[in-house]
């Protein structure tokens, strides 16, 4: 029962705005979310949702 | 060259329909795709934003029973074909506080440090835990820090299962005929956990069937 869907297609650059907004909201830097993943405790589940979303850095990316 | 825009359209459409014939109405999931080799899939993401939203639990304009809350990121496969989820989360709220977290499900493929790619986190207090006297001689973890392995990269829970979950736990509502829209989605994610599982172990794969065969 597949449905209409939106695409949203961006550029790198785009995606490493959104990426780079997204931290800067978190009050994180990169690294940091890296060390909560190693931990596997993160400060807020905001951290860790985001960090499924962005997780290791894609090779493209 | 994969059309990855249409793979992710694809995607995005059965997580749509799932939710929408089973326990939500009117959802919209759509497909984030960066190029070359990626896409996320959630409520609420837009050109701007990676961060995904929860959602209502009802069917009609009725008050919702819960909430949930799900994203996926994927990316080709090595042979550059394929979509594969490289990470998914399913998170299960009360409301839309993220204080009212029930538990969630997350895959995280090649994940490190020792804790299993697919796990269960359930918020809470725990007693046993409590009185725990833990190896690292620290006295601060919680029941909500503990990953629960849940079946690892092939046999992990998909999302039909947490929607199982709440419909049978009585924590929301199921539409006439959910069951057998969830088990028909269900049977295809299974059927493509097989086949990955084959690929990756043909020697194995083929003694088996030839046990049958004998």
């Amino acid at each position: 029962m597949a449905q209409d869907v939106e695409v949203i297609e961006v550029s790198q650059t785009e995606y490493r705005r959104a990426r780079e907004a997204a931290l800067r909201e978190l009050g994180l830097t990169y690294r940091e979310l890296q060390a909560q993943a190693r931990t596997g405790r993160f400060s807020s589940l905001r951290a860790r949702k985001l960090w499924l979303a962005i997780g290791s850095r894609p090779r493209s990316a | 060259m994969p059309d990855l825009r249409q793979q992710a359209r694809d995607f995005a459409g059965v997580i749509a329909g799932l939710l929408n014939g089973t326990v939500c109405d009117g959802i919209t999931i759509p497909a984030y795709v960066y190029k070359p080799a990626h896409v996320l899939i959630g409520h609420g993401l837009s050109r701007d934003t990676l961060e995904v939203e929860p959602f209502r639990l009802r069917i009609g304009q009725g008050r919702a029973h819960g909430w949930l809350e799900i994203s996926y990121r994927l990316r080709l496969d090595d042979e550059g074909e394929y979509l594969t989820v490289q990470s998914s989360y399913f998170g299960v709220f009360a409301n839309d506080n993220e204080r009212s977290l029930l538990c969630h499900v997350d895959y995280e493929r090649d994940k490190t440090h020792g804790y299993p790619e697919a796990h269960l986190q359930v918020d809470g207090e725990s007693a046993a835990l409590a009185a725990w006297r833990l190896t690292d001689g620290t006295r601060d973890r919680v029941l909500a820090d503990l990953h629960f392995p849940v079946g690892g990269r092939r046999y992990r829970p998909a999302l039909e299962d947490v929607i199982e979950f709440l419909v049978v736990e009585k924590l929301a509502s199921g539409r006439p005929g959910w069951k057998s829209v969830l088990d028909a989605s269900r049977e295809g994610f299974r059927r493509r956990q097989l086949r990955a599982a084959i690929r990756r172990d043909i020697e194995t794969a083929k003694q088996a069937v030839k046990d049958f065969d004998t």
